[in-house]
């Protein structure tokens, strides 16, 4: 039989007995069920939280200064911009969909506080104590000169009423301050002294204004699929190792090489413990459908950022599962070969830290430098192409850069498997790896 | 019929030479024995064979050609260190080592019919960690000879097994002799070899010591043995007198009702016979005992100086 026939023997192998083991199904199944009830917990909590200190948008004042000018109806947080007020506006519609919990806390927050005048402490306290008003604050004849002012605030919460009114009776007391000495517009500027608006320099050496919120919007997925890759790496790669260990501690690799070669081996091991991280995957996707698609509605889904994500994914899993493989040969035991290989996993993670950097400057040197490096190949360009200015010659460039890497990287892996599974209870040095991988 | 032939094979590790300069040649409907002491290069050479490793130089051929995968799916081989995957079906691990030979079809099928040869049948659905050592013994035979292989390469295939398994193993090896295949028998049990093998390469430190047919290999190295441990032949009697009086007897002992004789060196078995007749001693049974091929092997491998056979 050739040798592609049978890489195909142990693909089918790998992916069947992977997917019939319990702990894979308990993986598989178990996560989301998992993540439904750690969800299902945070609501419960929330919930009852919610009832038990049920916000009343008021607070009393007792003046004893004379100064405050009361308003009707409640004063907001602040001046919110545009963008934050659609984004806090999205998400009190997730959060009521869901439940009052959260919802009740973010509803409170954009509604702010309605001050309503007490004449003394003790009628403020007893409406207080009816839960009329969440709070009283009390500010004394000599407040303008020492600025003390006493609060009554019932919970010690940092998302109690007496907390959240705070910054809202800020903004009363600097417009009641203001009121006859400074003009309107400047008492405004006062509240909220600038409005911001960032130009970047574009791909053609202009000025162009880019919103943080539509960045975020457009590498939503590659970000998604730059997390899914790290998990894959970690998950399929530990599954890859525990199963060559396990061949070479009972010795069944001895059999298997004689059958087989050792690049066609681990090429049938990569693909078929590949393919079951994918299914995982798309098993994830079904079962969290609903929330999944919600998701990407808020995000710019385009068919060929998917495919270049895929493709991308698909070489990097190759190329980490190759590199985690033939380093974790190299131990005596599973535990050994656990540690060494996944030395290689930091390397996938090392453009996390850059990911301000990379959309900032998506053509810049760094993200040059990340971008052809094979290791780290795959996650910059994902979060590149996110961002829609890559030249279209760096990814073709890259792509095949990561191709190479990985038939190099397979080679020479095949050479160390063949040797380093051989070896049993004995660690080589760093001089006889090299001679493994020189040798024919 | 399959031929094997090993020409001047070298291979080192870290510069220390494992196998040094190695021919021989096995041929179609015999079974060869691989012997030497642990660590003298037979693994390696059988690795080798496999095309697991590659030897830094000389030729390994198949039927007069470097082998090929078409070749290497022809071998049938049982490691010294036995494996099979312990948490899985009997059947499974089965089906999985001969589809890695490029068995197709109902591998299944076939295994389990091999299973039941073997007496195994009713074990096949079990997990292969829920055997005794002497079945996954059994089960690590069926693995190698499942898919019908003219080339059988078998290290220490009798470790584990009670004497009626062993003998069972025994009658399989000569029933693939039988059939034409090609044997390679690797073993420490020199009765095994005595009794199965037709020829014979021994390798102590890398280097080929012994080579030939089992009983030419002992004619030649009887005389030496007796020449350089200055004890001879070994004779059997079996009658009355008081044989140990005799010229040119070293020592004796009893086996069963018989004496057991060791002569001087230069005594020959037939001289010493004439004289036990001509003192008047009645003899039922004479037997001249060969040289085990055990003491050949612990002399060659004591004494040797480096000659190469």
């Amino acid at each position: 039989m050739s040798a592609k026939g049978k890489t195909w023997v142990v693909v089918r192998r790998e992916f069947l007995g992977t997917i019939k083991r319990p702990s894979w199904l308990i993986g598989t199944f178990g996560m989301p069920v998992f993540v439904g009830l750690y969800a299902g917990l945070i609501f419960l909590i929330g919930t009852t939280a919610g009832k038990m200190d049920k916000p009343t948008g008021k607070a009393g004042v007792v003046d004893q200064a004379g100064i405050v000018r009361f308003e009707k109806g409640p004063i907001a947080m602040g001046d919110v911009p545009d963008e934050a007020k659609q984004a806090m506006d999205s998400a009190v519609a997730m959060a009521g969909s869901s439940g009052q919990g959260a919802s009740g806390i973010v509803k409170r927050l954009l509604a702010g506080t309605e001050f309503l005048p007490f004449a003394d402490e003790k009628t403020a306290l007893a409406a207080l104590e009816k839960k009329e008003i969440g709070a009283v604050y009390v500010i004394p004849a000599d407040y303008v000169a020492s600025g003390k002012i006493t609060a009554y605030n019932p919970s010690e919460s940092i998302l109690s009423e007496g907390k959240l009114a705070q910054v809202p009776l800020r903004r009363l007391l600097v417009k009641s301050l203001a009121a006859d000495t400074v003009p309107p517009d400047v008492v405004a500027r006062i509240l909220n002294p600038f409005d911001i608006k960032t130009l970047n320099k574009g791909k053609d050496g202009t000025w162009v204004e880019r919103g943080i919120a539509e960045m975020v919007r457009r590498i939503g997925v590659p970000l998604a699929f730059t997390v899914l890759l790290l998990i894959s790496i970690m998950t399929s790669a530990g599954a890859m190792i525990q199963g060559v260990s396990e061949e070479k501690e009972n010795r069944v690799i001895e059999v298997i090489l004689s059958s087989i070669d050792a690049r066609s081996l681990l090429l049938g091991k990569l693909l078929g413990l590949g393919a079951t991280g994918l299914l995982q995957l798309a098993i994830w996707l079904t079962m969290a459908l609903l929330p999944a698609l919600m998701l990407i509605a808020g995000l710019a889904l385009s068919p060929v950022i998917v495919i270049l994500c895929l493709a991308y994914f698909v070489l990097a899993f190759l190329l980490y599962g190759t590199l985690i493989t033939a380093t974790g040969v190299i131990g005596t035991n599973a535990k050994d070969m656990q540690q060494y290989g996944m030395f290689w996993a930091i390397g996938a993670a090392i453009p996390m830290p850059f990911i301000e950097v990379l959309l900032r400057e998506p053509n810049g040197t760094a993200a040059r430098i990340l971008s052809y490096f094979p290791l780290t190949s795959a996650v910059t360009m994902m979060l590149r192409i996110g961002t829609g200015d890559v030249p279209w010659w760096e990814i073709p460039l890259t792509l095949g850069i990561l191709a190479i890497s990985v038939s190099i990287t397979i080679r020479f892996a095949a050479r160390i498997l063949r040797t380093g599974l051989l070896m049993y209870g004995k660690r080589p040095t760093f001089v006889e790896l090299f001679r493994w991988m020189r040798q024919a | 019929m399959p031929q094997l032939c090993i020409e001047n094979v070298v291979k080192a590790y870290d510069g220390k030479l494992a196998v040094d300069q190695v021919s021989f040649e096995v041929n179609g409907g015999e079974v060869f024995g691989l012997l030497g002491p642990n660590g003298a290069g037979k693994s390696t050479l059988i690795r080798m064979t496999m095309d697991i490793l590659r030897p830094d130089s000389g030729r390994i051929t198949v039927n007069g050609r470097p082998s090929t995968d078409a070749d290497h799916d022809n071998v049938g081989y049982l490691p010294e260190e036995r494996g099979l995957y312990r948490k899985q079906k009997v059947i499974d691990v089965l089906d999985y080592f001969g589809r890695l030979k490029g068995m197709t079809g109902d591998v299944k099928a076939k295994a389990q019919a091999a299973l039941d040869r073997m007496g195994l049948g009713e074990w096949s659905k079990k997990r292969v960690d829920a055997l005794s050592k002497g079945m996954q013994q059994k089960v690590q035979i069926v693995g190698t000879l499942l898919h019908d292989p003219e080339v059988v390469i078998l290290d220490e295939p009798f470790a584990g097994l009670d004497p009626v398994n062993a003998r069972m193993v025994k009658d399989l090896i000569l029933t693939l002799k039988r059939e034409g295949r090609l044997v390679v028998l690797s073993t420490h049990q020199m009765d095994q070899v005595e009794e199965l093998c037709d020829r014979i390469v021994m390798i102590d430190r890398g280097r080929r010591v012994l080579y030939g047919t089992v009983r030419e290999i002992k004619r030649r190295y009887a005389e030496e043995i007796h020449s350089t441990s200055g004890r001879g032949n070994v004779v059997v009697v079996d009658g009355e007198g008081d044989f140990e009086t005799l010229p040119g007897v070293l020592s004796a002992s009893s086996v069963g009702g018989a004496k057991k004789l060791t002569l001087t060196p230069e005594l020959k078995p037939e001289r010493f016979l004439e004289s036990a007749l001509g003192a008047g001693m009645t003899i039922a049974r004479f037997e001249a005992a060969p040289t085990p091929l055990e003491e050949i092997f612990v002399h060659v491998v004591t004494s040797n100086t480096g000659a190469a056979a």
